[in-house]
């Protein structure tokens, strides 16, 4: 226990002093399992463990959702889902940035990365809601808010990561994001309906759409929603494992991109290297993260902890609502990936230990690390969009964000106590 | 941003670009791959015989091709949480440290995964299916951890020098 207390101590240390998170968790669980075993253990271990998840058939899912969701964000799509939701909502109160959230909402079904999520639809969707006059705050939140449905709705690169941290089932933990993404969407626009009726003037009304132009607005954005639906219901269906889903997707998405001429040779080779590039980066914070997992779990952290929270003598629930507590106090402090990959293997076994289940717990994660994409001081969300309007301040945003943070945590809570909400389309799953 | 100097230029144009455009090969190969597996298995019934174990070859290549673009880039995830602490001096200084420390452990691994290599060409370890050779692969990731080792030595080589002040390349 101690030794792994220690452990983690250090690589604290070497984190906050920037050593990268692949690099300090590798070295970290490299040199805490010589000393429970022995040097040549511990390096045969880190190489056999770098060539296996290096050659992981399941992990390929990886690089081909990220390529799908770069293939359709080329074909522009961001631009039509946002036009599309506006024709449905716009006529609303807030209604613009009520579409914001449809359209995040929709992005973030093709693309895996919340941070990409936001940076995209502030693009598209800053400039409308500045012409009708939308204070600055809530337009931002709301992009802000957004996007971090983007790594709960699947395909999420973080449910894959915690599904091979936990050894869960990927295709599980996609479908059990679907009704708790949903919900996001639908509490998301309670609070923007919440923050006009406080505040009118922050989210005028815009023009109202006939029902040819809403047609219209959906024929740009049909193809995408079939590929959506094929993926995601193949998966569910148990027609394709998530690999050959994701393999499909990329390649659908890529036909798309084709054919709407969005594509030079130039282009699809900046699609695949930056494909690439990012696979590379997510493999060794991985790898890592594997590493070090091996440390703690050989070092007896888990049933330490587990003997620990079962002297304290209290129900499960208690010791899941510290746990939750300790994510968001991390929250204000690390990034999504660092967080999960830092935690995730100390708090698993006990997890699973006291009898919840791990599907759950993995969305209740993502809920958890969404929710600290827009907590102050350091909600990413928000810095990237901070980044990318460039002429909004930070506390306006943080400001706006506060109605998407309060029914964020309500979310939260209505998750953990509710866990049919997450489970129950898993469990009408075929195969799996 | 700090000016991408001359030699920095030519490490990523001669060395960790046309690596990357590998790995994009590979992974655009890979994604062919899937889709000619699964429209084969379901409309004809005719599934690509070993599929499963190109996609684990090709995944590594994909992976491993890259790594030494991120480490040039220092693009690895990080916690810059109190990098408007540090005073510029002190950037130089740590980034420096930082930087030899994965250069070692990259060369380590490199060293250890070439000894697995070499007993998996030592034992002629193939695929269970399409009888592929295992070692030329393990082969492939010890060069390319190799590769990464000299890029972030490369790396040093900046900070040390004064090419580079801070880690401009973190994450976007």
């Amino acid at each position: 226990m101690s030794t792994a207390l220690i452990g983690f101590a250090i690589l604290l240390l070497l984190v906050f002093l920037r050593l990268p998170i692949a690099f300090a968790m590798g070295l970290v669980g490299f040199v805490g399992f010589a000393l429970q075993t022995n040097t040549r253990a511990s390096l045969s271990m880190v190489g056999r463990l770098l060539i296996d998840t290096g050659q992981d058939y399941g992990l390929s899912v990886v690089p081909l959702f990220i390529l799908m969701g770069l293939f359709v964000n080329r074909a522009g799509l961001s631009t039509e889902l946002y036009r599309a939701s506006y024709a449905f909502l716009g006529h609303f109160r807030g209604g613009l940035a009520m579409a914001t959230i449809v359209a995040c909402g929709g992005f973030s079904a093709i693309c895996g990365s919340s941070l990409a999520t936001a940076a995209t639809m502030s693009r598209v969707a800053m400039p409308p809601m500045r012409k009708y006059g939308y204070s600055d705050g809530l337009a931002a939140a709301s992009i802000a808010a957004g996007g971090t449905l983007g790594i709960l709705i699947p395909p999420s690169v973080i449910l894959v990561i915690y599904g091979l941290l936990t050894e869960q089932s990927i295709g599980k933990l996609f479908i059990a994001g679907i009704v708790p993404g949903l919900l996001g969407i639908l509490f998301y626009v309670l609070a923007i309906r919440f923050a006009v009726a406080r505040s009118p003037a922050a989210g005028p009304a815009g023009e109202r759409s006939d029902w040819p132009e809403r047609l219209a607005a959906l024929r740009g954005v049909w193809t995408v929603l079939l590929l959506f639906l094929v993926v995601i219901g193949g998966i569910y269906g148990g027609v394709f494992t998530p690999t050959e889903a994701a393999g499909i997707g990329a390649g659908g998405a890529f036909l798309i991109a084709l054919a709407r001429r969005a594509l030079s040779l130039y282009d699809l080779s900046e699609v695949l290297m930056d494909t690439a590039r990012t696979t590379a980066m997510l493999f060794s914070v991985l790898i890592g993260a594997l590493i070090f997992s091996n440390f703690v779990n050989r070092a007896g952290l888990p049933d330490a902890l587990l003997a620990l929270v079962t002297g304290f003598d209290v129900s499960p629930l208690v010791v899941m609502c510290l746990i939750l507590l300790v994510y968001i106090v991390l929250g204000c402090v690390f990034e999504s990936l660092s967080m999960l990959l830092l935690t995730v293997p100390i708090f698993f076994p006990l997890v699973q230990s006291l009898g919840f289940d791990l599907i759950w717990f993995g969305i209740i994660v993502v809920v958890v690390t969404e929710i600290s994409l827009i907590t102050p001081p350091v909600g990413l969300n928000v810095f990237v969009l901070r980044g990318v309007l460039g002429d909004v301040s930070t506390g306006t945003i943080f400001r706006g964000v506060t109605p998407f943070w309060i029914v964020d945590i309500l979310r939260l809570a209505l998750l953990v106590l509710v866990p049919a909400l997450s489970l129950w389309l898993p469990s009408l799953m075929m195969g799996g | 941003m700090t000016a991408r100097t001359f030699l920095e230029g030519r490490a990523e144009r001669w060395l960790t670009r046309p690596l990357v455009l590998l790995g994009g090969i590979l992974l655009f190969t890979l994604m062919v791959l899937t889709c000619i597996d699964v429209v084969g298995r379901y409309l004809f019934n005719a599934p690509l015989q070993g599929a499963t174990e190109l996609t684990r070859l090709l995944m590594a290549g994909v992976i491993f091709a890259a790594l030494p673009a991120v480490c040039l880039r220092e693009d690895h995830v990080t916690v810059d949480l109190l990098d408007s602490l540090v005073p510029k001096w002190l950037m130089r200084a740590r980034q420096l440290a930082i930087n030899l420390t994965c250069t070692v452990i990259l060369a380590v691994i490199s060293w250890r995964v070439w000894l697995l290599a070499e007993r998996a060409g030592q034992y002629g370890d193939r695929t269970e299916y399409l009888q592929i050779p295992v070692a030329p692969v393990v082969y492939f990731i010890a060069l390319m951890c190799a590769m990464a080792a000299l890029v972030a030595a490369l790396v040093c080589a900046y900070y040390l020098t004064g090419r580079r002040h801070d880690a401009s390349g973190s994450m976007p």
